[in-house]
């Protein structure tokens, strides 16, 4: 049966948080050395998983040191096994857009910022990953509904509460409690936000200055030299941005390049704003009562489909995204040769999850199988 | 001819050929489909009633819809359709191409008197197409079961749905070898150790690429109705 089976093998440098390992398959056997933790004789040293277990689970073994106050003193290191049911090993398979996992209902949003949701039950989520909410209403004109529908990436505070990096304590927005609500709210996870990418993108926030510093609502997967575009709703301001701006019409872009990555969500465009009027979200709940468009940024230019190395490299660049929760950047091997923004990601493969990545700059060698016979 | 008479004589042969080949065809489609669903930005819809962000789909969102492709200097896919001397039609207007949902289709009927033209209101079908279920200002529609749709996503939780409008310029494909989508297979040799394994592949006839960001947006919409087709 030696036709079916699979066997993947490489090297992966940690970033400190989740990594995402894409492969032509989903493993159901994954093995991982850490070769940094073991010759520092501390952290986890290996780890192993099988599709038995569940996603999120490993077993795994930590090097840890152990001190007797003997004369003279002994020091040992020990490996101590361990099995883990969150933040282990999971598989991943992006195959169509739009998908969503379970809805939760919310139990609290705060008026603050960050602003911080409490659900009322376990989230299951992690920090880094994407969601959307629905209902947010206290009464028919307070809450928070102008954040309905808007994909937020998450940091995750406890089995039921997480932080979305937005300011709640603007006049417009106030706390949801779901014991009072006339409405139940809810959310749920953007399964695989990075399908394509880098897709569009909705700003919270813009600096603005010699260049035009962007915070968006979920990972944006831009890298520096990117080509970008930005449509700007009046209602939001800061509508210069679009070349054919005002009015209800988001026209014709201004484009722009970004200049620098800061982080997943915030990256410099080089356009200079220093003019131009400032983005506002803090508009009532009722703009928002017979639809309303978010500021938006958006990539521009396209790859094609190929799939063959990149042949115009270092013209073209490495597509990459922020995918599996991970807060560093992915780069995907096979670029496709035409420079341009949007690539498909219908990626699979597993990640190696928080708990069992190791510390950042760790180098971790990884086994991948997909068995011929699991029973 | 060998395939064909397999398929006439042995039903299951048949039942998986024809499965087999909507599935590759459906593939690509579903591609494309996301492909521009992640790359179009969006207009939420804002004229219709139903109190939800977005709203359902009116004649005003049409209208802004095409009011920006025009300002972006888009081209339109067909030519406008005089009216003729025939009992019930009207003419049509020059037509940027929009791809919905059939789900919405109880949305774009309410429409009817208000500005939206049945293809069969059409003076002429010669340049209509088999999907076309009809027109609304510079908007041809084209309806699909396949179309995206988000399941649940809207402020107030309703199904959002992702209606892409585009002017010819904003969407090209490449064909790749006289458009022919091929399954690959080999079976697995035990001659030696290099060709154990079978390889199974698809290769799709076309390649995709967006080449005008601004002569395409999303028209994002929720529907005037609760979920009513089952």
């Amino acid at each position: 049966m030696a036709e079916y089976s699979k066997l993947a093998s490489g090297q992966v440098v940690s970033g400190g948080s989740a990594i995402p390992v894409m492969l032509p398959f989903q493993p159901t056997r994954i093995e991982i050395y850490n070769t940094t933790a073991a010759g520092a004789g501390a952290g986890v040293s290996k780890a192993l998983w099988t599709q038995d277990m569940g996603q999120a689970a490993a077993f795994l073994t930590t090097l840890t040191a152990f001190s007797f106050a003997t004369t003279p003193a002994v020091s040992l290191t020990a490996n101590v096994d361990s099995y883990i049911t969150t933040d282990g090993f999971s598989t991943m398979e992006a195959a169509y857009a739009l998908q969503y996992g379970p809805v939760i209902e919310i139990a609290s949003v705060s008026a603050a910022n960050p602003a911080v949701v409490t659900t009322s039950v376990d989230h299951g989520l992690a920090s880094g990953s994407v969601v959307i909410m629905q209902n947010l209403y206290q009464t028919a004109s307070t809450g928070m509904a102008q954040l309905c529908g808007v994909p937020f990436v998450v940091t995750v505070l406890s089995s039921t509460t997480f932080s979305i990096d937005f300011d709640t304590t603007q006049s417009a927005y106030t706390a949801y409690a779901s014991s009072t609500a006339s409405v139940q709210a809810t959310v749920k996870e953007v399964l695989y936000p990075a399908l394509y990418f880098p897709g569009v993108s909705y700003i919270t926030s813009i600096d603005r200055g010699n260049q035009t510093l962007v915070q968006t609502s979920a990972p944006h997967n831009f890298v520096v030299g990117q080509q970008v575009a930005f449509r700007m709703p009046s209602p939001f301001g800061c509508t210069e941005l679009n070349s054919y701006g005002g009015g209800s019409i988001p026209g014709q872009a201004l484009y722009g390049y970004v200049t620098s990555v800061l982080s997943s969500t915030a990256f410099n465009v080089s356009i200079n704003s220093s003019g131009f009027s400032a983005l506002n979200w803090n508009l009532p709940m009722s703009a928002f009562n017979y639809g309303s468009t978010y500021p938006q940024i958006v990539a521009v230019g396209d790859y094609n489909f190929g799939s063959g190395l990149n042949s115009m490299a270092p013209l073209g660049m490495s597509p990459q995204a922020y995918i599996g929760g991970s807060t560093s950047l992915a780069t995907f091997p096979l670029a496709p040769s035409i420079a341009g923004a949007y690539i498909p990601a219908t990626y699979q493969g597993f990640i190696i999850g928080a708990a069992v990545c190791g510390a950042a700059d760790d180098v971790i060698e990884w086994v991948a199988y997909y068995d011929d016979l699991a029973l | 001819m060998e395939q064909v008479l397999l398929q006439n004589q042995e039903s299951v042969l048949a039942w998986v050929s024809d499965k087999l080949a909507v599935a590759m065809r459906q593939g690509e489609d579903i591609i494309l489909r996301d492909f521009v669903v992640s790359s179009a930005s969006r207009i939420y819809a804002g004229g219709g009633s139903n109190s939800d962000n977005p709203s359902n789909l009116g004649v005003s969102d049409f209208s802004l819809v095409a009011a920006t492709l025009d300002s972006n200097n888009s081209f339109k896919f067909t030519e406008g359709l005089l009216g003729e001397n025939k009992f019930g039609t009207s003419p049509i207007k020059s037509g940027y191409m929009m791809l919905s949902s059939t789900e919405l289709q109880p949305d774009f009927d309410a429409l009817q008197g208000q500005g939206f033209s049945s293809v069969w209101t059409y003076p002429s079908n010669v340049s209509t197409m088999p999907t076309e279920y009809g027109a609304v200002l510079n908007v041809r529609i084209l309806t699909s079961s396949q179309a995206p749709v988000a399941r649940g996503a809207s402020k107030n939780g309703r199904d959002v749905f992702y209606n892409f409008v585009c002017g010819k310029q904003a969407v090209t494909h490449v064909s790749q070898d006289q458009y022919s989508t091929k399954l690959i297979y080999r079976d697995p040799m035990y001659s030696g150790a290099l060709a154990m394994n079978a390889t199974l592949g698809i290769k799709f006839a076309q390649g995709q690429a967006m080449t005008q960001d601004t002569a395409a947006r999303m028209l994002v919409s929720t529907s005037a109705y609760d979920p009513q087709i089952v």
